[in-house]
């Protein structure tokens, strides 16, 4: 679980500040998928970036099952938390398999055949197994998000965060993370990730938190409310139905 | 064996020689100096005197570079340096700067999301560096720093300058105890066959690195 408490961050200095989130509470808790939903420019980005320790400078608390983020280690980190990003970011030089077990090799705590196998669960559960030997450039932009997440899996984290997941996929390839999103679920990863594709928030609704200028406009709990008990968030998700 | 021809094999090694060593320099210093200068790595102060260096460097003559190494220099620590050591630190320290722009250009064209992603796999900055960064920039650099090995080989010939026996020092001697200018042609051809190997070598190289094709 992820816990934010009061969570500001701000660039610039002076009268040149900008705020990009306003003292923000918020919890990611174990088992759930929790979408933060809202507009370009909301904060929803730099939310998760805080999360998974790429943003640092903010004031605030994140504290992860407990602990407050900036005490764990980088080992207990990534062990934690794994991230996957809008534009994958897979290493270009490495094939789809060497992608997935580089980080473990380098880390050491998997003998390569351990890897090996591990890499190839991980890319079966993803329904990628098949491309184990392409390279990332001869990959669809779909194909390349199934692997960023076996990769993000690989370090065995608990918690998964995703940055825009949906920004370079079709509608097939949506739908296609939506099950593999729910498929998490059942393997005991927590899930986060930051959206504005309203159908696929639709698909994968659990928990909402809807962002507006850097602070948390509503909340929305799939298993404490109705959807009418968070106007604003149904109101965004009716939208989609009307696409 | 001809005299001329025993003569003319030991200028191809001297050059061969005094290139390679002062490759040597200038790819590792370079290479460090690239890399320490790049973006994510420099302090602004160092990022500074590296550019102070290169500006030095890339904006004197490496002939003016070659007689203050050798005439110069001596005379402001009061001793001695024998040419072909002049020459090689000469060729290396010009290398240096030339290697340290591409390797940093190099660096600073991989995308930071390369970094970030490492960072979130739980790799050192310097384990990103070496099994993450350097593979990708190795490939968009191979093609400027084989150019600068080609330029190092044939910038050995004003090494005779300061009479250092390399290649066209040879050339040079033989016609004039000759007076048969055909000799500078062998010279040349010389020069071509040694860049042309290495251009042959360097092209398999860069199909060795180049994994967006032939897969």
């Amino acid at each position: 679980m992820i816990k934010g408490t009061n969570l500001t961050l701000q660039y610039g200095a002076g009268s040149n500040t900008k705020t990009i989130l306003n003292a923000v509470n918020f919890t990611i808790p174990q088992g759930r998928i929790t979408a933060f939903v809202g507009k370009s420019g909301a904060g929803k980005t730099s939310l998760l970036r805080c999360c998974a320790h790429l943003t640092t400078t903010y004031t605030g608390s994140i504290l992860v099952n407990s602990k407050p983020l900036i005490s764990l280690s980088n080992s207990q980190r990534v062990h934690t938390i794994g991230f996957v990003f809008q534009q994958f970011n897979l290493f270009p030089h490495m094939t789809v398999a060497e992608n997935c077990v580089a980080p473990v090799l380098h880390e050491g705590s998997l003998t390569p055949q351990q890897a090996g196998l591990r890499a190839q669960e991980l890319l079966t559960l993803v329904g990628m197994h098949e491309y184990a030997d392409r390279y990332p450039h001869q990959l669809s932009g779909g194909q390349q998000q199934r692997v960023a997440i076996a990769r993000a899996l690989m370090l065995n984290p608990t918690i998964l965060l995703f940055d825009e997941p949906t920004s370079a996929l079709d509608p097939e390839s949506t739908t296609m993370l939506a099950t593999v999103l729910k498929n998490l679920l059942d393997h005991n990863i927590t899930i986060a990730y930051a959206s504005h594709d309203m159908q696929f928030i639709s698909a994968t609704l659990d928990r909402v938190y809807l962002m507006e200028n850097g602070c948390i406009q509503e909340t929305f709990d799939s298993k404490k409310q109705n959807r009418s008990d968070s106007p604003k968030i149904d109101h965004f998700l009716r939208s989609a139905l009307s696409f | 064996m001809n005299p001329l021809i025993s003569l003319f094999i030991t200028g191809t090694l001297t050059t061969l020689g005094v290139a390679l060593a002062g490759l040597c320099i200038g790819m590792t210093l370079g290479c460090l100096l690239g890399i320490a200068g790049s973006r994510k790595m420099a302090s602004p102060l160092l990022a500074r005197a590296i550019q102070v260096y290169v500006f030095v460097m890339q904006g004197t003559p490496l002939y003016v570079q070659l007689l203050l190494m050798c005439y110069a220099l001596p005379l402001i620590w009061n001793g001695n340096i024998s040419p072909l050591t002049a020459g090689i630190i000469t060729i290396g320290m010009n290398s240096i700067a030339y290697v340290a722009q591409i390797v940093r250009g190099g660096v600073n064209g991989v995308p930071s999301g390369q970094w970030e992603a490492a960072y979130v796999l739980g790799y050192s900055q310097s384990a990103t560096l070496w099994y993450i960064i350097l593979p990708q920039m190795l490939r968009t650099t191979l093609p400027a720093l084989i150019n600068e090995t080609i330029s190092l080989i044939k910038e050995t010939s004003i090494m005779g300058a300061v009479g250092i026996v390399e290649l066209t020092k040879v050339a040079r001697d033989t016609v004039s105890r000759t007076l048969e200018p055909q000799w500078y042609i062998i010279a040349a051809l010389i020069y071509l066959a040694l860049t042309g190997l290495l251009g042959m070598g360097a092209q398999a190289l860069e199909r060795k690195f180049d994994y967006d094709k032939g897969h």
